[in-house]
């Protein structure tokens, strides 16, 4: 009986306040459909990246290691075998190219690309090796090949994120030279598009393809001792660890007992690869989380505010009601079952749809991530995170519907809560000039709490909108700001003289096309702190090293080390850390924390001093030259042109990288939608609210007509007022990012290696989100108060 | 011989009622003329309120027109009767219906900004003089919800007239005052109907009706009497009451 009670009057309340009950469906289903994306991202790029690197047989440890002989290798293995922490090694044959060209099937002009870097190395490995082989991608890149055709002799499979980057498709060629030896090339075509769990985002500069058995032995015969090989090591599970294996305890092993650091190219742990592959979409997945958050509590905010204006509304009524016999809690159960409906409409669909939009965003993500990632949705996950959503509003909805029990029937039966009008402090003077103005602002500062949500709503919005666009712009349109933090120092230009006769001629034309403003020498390496091989990063001015605490390693037993680092190995500024590099071991002291997101923050700096005071620290080392330029602009032009004029002797690099342009589309994209679900929110909220406003107001607005008010005038003076409290918002917004930014987007961005972050101070990129959600609110409200031109002063008539 | 300032031609206004067609006036013809204060008086639900509001151009007529200065005013368009209500038309309501939150003397001047001949300066001196003349000036910076209910509908009276309009409409202007408010706002309309302000009025109080110079009996949306009488003057209020009583058993009322 009861149960029948409360549905006739539920009906009752949804079909009288359908824009509400829509509204918030509106808002939950967005809200569900974005957590449930962010789940299922993080959930199943994680999980699949894991279980695709275990599938190819990718070591705990990979080390590349070149220049070996079988003979020195099967010493190696044996080293490495006999250590106590060691499973199993196993050797994967790979061809490493550091200079690659890439024909366009149809162009006339080659699209020469080439690198000398380690980052920038090609590797090919061979397909059909069951041990390592890689799923394949079909055609449209939208599912993988249960059966892909064969490759034949002379053909390669890429991955999407080398075909983007380099703007190659199926059937385009792709020609390497094979290094030392008699630099013989190679040309293949591109046959298709695998999925390569190892180096398949376009973040990271190392590119991989897979050639047939037939053409991996040619190459590597013109190889001969040039080729690389992988050993992948595979440590014995440890009980006390979460991972399974101590990968810090292995390498430090591997690094202090066998002789793997004279011949390593690189190395890279499992988890760090994982870190690599991954990287994006935690990055841009923890910041579109914050954003999910805010529009949760927007959603509140909203409810909220309806329910207020509800219960304001239907004052009246509630009181007929309680002089009925209803009590306050069978009222609030009703308030209750009414925004529970719509919170679970909203929720239950938006749980399915979900999953198509991940999928659709694994596809369009494909040639960026590198890796067709399942679009499942972790139901458990989704169902706690949104039950949790669900018990927070259930808490919110019974707190602002306590004030039902207020309500008397004897209040409501003498006209309700007739809103009484009390002069307020920000009251300013009605003035002819502007009249429409000042009416929305005396409407304004008269009715201060109804409008308190909007604000609320819009100093969140803007928020996020300016946090966001403070770090776009400190990304900058072509990622400089990202660029700068991964390297250690800065620079322009780098310049690796293969045959030092040129270095004047090229210091000549850079100094007079560009200006040198300041230039030092650097090179990576890798060396191991307290046992734990790092990226280690050798310059010649260690003043140039991008400091965050302490001084930087002026002196030769000093270092410099990254947030992460210090953390990793719990050291502090003034400790001793014992540094192994080239078979010595020595004790370095700490002079500072430096940034640089490189290696995912693994890495430390020290100078070149005392990089060459180590024994084997030989003369005959290479240095890049960086070049810090007076005229910044010229340098990729300048870059051009001393490669095209100096091409053999040397090797210019511009302070770029190859997944720069994807981080940037990506970060265009996450911003692009953002403002998409701003703009919904927005228009939600204008709807949710002006409707209600509107209500309350007919009684006025039918004077202002009677007096002679046109409804043009007072639909602008509505909109003013949204616009005037939403202007409010975005200051405060505005204001809150400046203090917030930094603190929260050095939490986000530890993802990739950044331990600090200090946004710019754009203008443009902070007030940009204020004046878009004002001009949504202008915009919207106007549209909204199209119902102005429907009240006639009629409604006055008291017959 | 006085002139027509607005003239009725078989004016209709029918509204649904449940699905059947309820018609409030049924070709009303009538003419209002300059100087007079009149009175429309009428039985209750005879559509007397309706009339007024047809004929200010509140409301628009389901059939035939209405004129104002020879000027059809049934048909305009909202800017242009939004523009003659804010010049020409002047109204007080049954309850004040003033802007809640703005003060009486904003509610006043407001309504001045809105006619383009006059200067912020003008109106803001001409709102205070009215509100010394309504004898509100003390109450002219509080809100409505501060004030009694009759400064509050002298407070109506005087935004009605702020503009010097060429007719009021008055809709039983003292039906939600007491004895005391009732007597001093059809004072001052009485007053201002002295100084050659039209005034048409819709009441079934007779204390109002005997303020008229004419008096209009509407039954079953038709004007079916007429009366003048002279300007009034208090000391004949006994006898004009007694006047209008016998019209208005003539009527049947």
């Amino acid at each position: 009986m009861k149960i029948r009670k409360y549905m006739t009057l539920l009906r009752a309340d949804i079909r009288s306040q359908k824009g509400s009950f829509i509204g918030i469906v509106i808002l939950v289903f967005l809200i569900t459909i974005s957590l449930c994306a962010v789940l299922s991202i993080w959930d199943n790029t994680n999980a699949y990246e894991k279980e695709q690197i275990e599938a190819i047989g990718y070591g705990d440890i990979a080390y590349w290691v070149s220049g070996i002989t079988d003979e020195e290798l099967d010493s190696l293995l044996a080293q490495i075998r006999s250590l106590d922490g060691v499973e199993a090694v196993e050797v994967q044959d790979i061809l490493c190219f550091t200079e690659y060209v890439v024909y366009k099937q149809d162009a006339s002009f080659p699209e020469k690309v080439s690198s000398t870097s380690v980052e920038g190395s090609f590797f090919i490995q061979q397909w059909g090796d069951e041990r390592y082989d890689h799923p394949v991608f079909d055609r449209t890149l939208t599912g993988i090949e249960a059966c892909p055709d064969k490759l034949n002799n002379s053909e390669i499979y890429v991955s999407p994120a080398f075909a983007s980057l380099y703007d190659a498709g199926i059937g385009d060629v792709v020609e390497v030279t094979v290094p030392d030896g008699k630099k013989e090339r190679f040309r293949f075509t591109i046959k298709g598009y695998f999925e390569d769990a190892v180096a398949g985002s376009a973040l990271m500069g190392m590119k991989q393809a897979l050639m047939t058995q037939q053409d991996m032995r040619i190459l590597k015969e013109a190889a001969g001792t040039a080729q690389t090989r992988v050993l992948h090591i595979f440590g014995k599970p440890s009980e006390n660890h979460a991972d399974g294996v101590q990968t810090g305890a292995l390498q430090k092993a591997l690094n202090e007992k066998t002789d793997l650091s004279a011949y390593e190219a690189f190395v890279y742990t499992k988890s760090a690869i994982m870190g690599f592959m991954v990287i994006l979409q935690n990055l841009f997945g923890g910041l579109f989380l914050l954003f999910v958050l805010v529009l949760l509590l927007v959603a509140v905010v909203i409810i909220g505010h309806s329910i207020s204006s509800s219960i304001a509304l239907h004052y009246q009524d509630m009181g007929v009601l309680k002089a009925l016999g209803y009590t306050c809690k069978d009222l609030r159960i009703i308030q209750l079952l009414q925004y529970l409906t719509a919170v679970l409409c909203g929720m239950v669909p938006g749980i399915p749809v979900s999953a198509f939009v991940v999928s659709g965003i694994n596809r369009i993500t494909v040639t960026v991530t590198g890796m067709l990632t399942p679009s499942d949705i972790p139901l458990g996950k989704s169902l706690f995170a949104l039950g949790v959503i669900l018990l927070l509003i259930i808490a919110f909805i019974c707190l602002k519907t306590a004030k039902i029990g207020h309500i008397t029937p004897i209040q409501a039966i003498r006209g309700g809560a007739a809103d009484v009008c009390f002069k307020s402090r920000l009251s300013a003077p009605v003035h002819k000039k502007a009249l429409g103005f000042w009416l929305a602002y005396r409407q304004l500062v008269s009715g201060k709490k109804q409008y308190f949500s909007i604000c609320l709503v819009t100093a969140l919005l803007v928020f996020f909108l300016s946090l966001m666009g403070r770090m776009a712009a400190w990304l900058g349109p072509d990622g400089k700001g990202l660029i700068d933090v991964f390297g250690a120092a800065p620079y322009d230009l780098s310049i690796e003289y293969l045959e030092t006769e040129a270095r004047g001629a090229v210091e000549e034309r850079i100094d007079s096309r560009a200006g040198i403003a300041a230039s030092y020498q650097s090179k990576l390496s890798r060396a191991s702190v307290n046992g734990v091989e790092y990226l280690m990063n050798v310059i010649s001015d260690p003043e140039f090293y991008n400091l965050l605490e302490g001084r930087t390693c002026r002196y030769s037993n000093e270092l410099v080390l990254t947030q992460t680092v210090a953390e990793e190995l719990d050291v502090r500024i003034g400790d001793s850390v014992t540094l192994l590099c080239r078979g010595e071991e020595r004790p370095f002291l700490i002079s500072g924390i430096y940034q640089s997101a490189n290696d995912m923050g693994a890495n430390f700096g020290i100078s070149q001093e005392g990089y060459e005071s180590f024994k084997q620290g030989a003369q005959d080392e290479t240095y890049r030259t960086h070049y810090l330029l007076k005229v910044p602009d010229q340098t990729e032009e300048l870059a051009e042109e001393i490669r095209s004029d100096y091409g053999d002797q040397v090797s210019v690099d511009i302070n770029t990288w190859s997944g720069i342009d994807s981080i940037v589309a990506s970060a265009s994209i996450l911003m692009g939608f953002m403002y998409l679900l701003t703009v919904v929110f927005v228009f939600v909220t204008v709807a949710l609210t002006s409707g209600k406003i509107l209500h309350k107001e007919k009684h006025d607005l039918g004077i202002y007509k009677s007096l002679g008010f046109v409804s043009g005038s007072l639909r602008i003076s509505f909109a003013l007022r949204f616009f005037m409290t939403a202007a409010a918002g975005s200051v405060f917004g505005i204001t809150l990012s400046a203090y917030v930014t930094d603190p929260m987007a050095s939490a986000v961005l530890r993802f990739c290696g950044m331990s600090h972050f200090t946004s710019s101070l754009s203008l443009f990129h902070m007030i940009l989100p204020g004046i878009v959600v004002c001009g949504l609110f202008l915009a919207f409200a106007y549209l909204a108060s199209g119902k102005i031109r429907k009240v006639e002063p009629g409604i006055l008539i008291v017959e | 011989m006085k002139t027509t300032i607005m003239k009725a031609t078989d004016l209709c206004k029918s509204f649904a009622v449940g699905g059947r067609q309820n018609h409030v006036l049924n070709r009303v013809n009538l003419e209002i003329y300059g100087g007079d204060f009149t009175v429309i008086m009428g039985s209750s639900g005879a559509g007397k309120s309706t009339l007024l509001y047809v004929l200010s151009g509140m409301d628009r007529p389901t059939g035939g027109e209405v004129c104002y200065r020879d000027r059809v005013i049934s048909h305009l368009d909202e800017k242009d009767m939004a523009s003659l209500r804010a010049q020409e038309f002047g109204f007080v309501f049954q309850q004040a219906h003033l802007v809640s939150n703005l003060t009486l003397f904003e509610n006043v001047a407001v309504t001045g900004y809105l006619d383009k001949r006059q200067s912020e300066k003008a109106v803001r001196e001409r709102t205070a003089q009215l509100l010394q003349r309504m004898d509100i000036a003390e109450a002219a910076e509080r809100l409505p919800s501060q004030v009694s209910g009759g400064e509050a509908q002298r407070a109506a009276v005087a935004r009605a007239i702020i503009n010097d309009p060429g007719i009021i409409f008055a809709d039983e202007p003292t039906g939600a005052l007491n004895k005391r408010n009732t007597r001093e706002v059809l004072d001052i309309m009485t007053q201002l109907n002295e100084n050659g302000q039209n005034i048409l009025m819709v009441t079934h109080d007779m204390k109002a009706a005997v303020r008229a110079t004419r008096l209009l009996y509407l039954e079953d949306g038709k004007v079916i009497g007429e009366m003048t009488m002279p300007p009034y003057q208090k000391e004949e209020a006994k006898r004009r009451e007694k006047q209008v009583e016998a019209w208005l058993s003539s009527m049947e009322w």
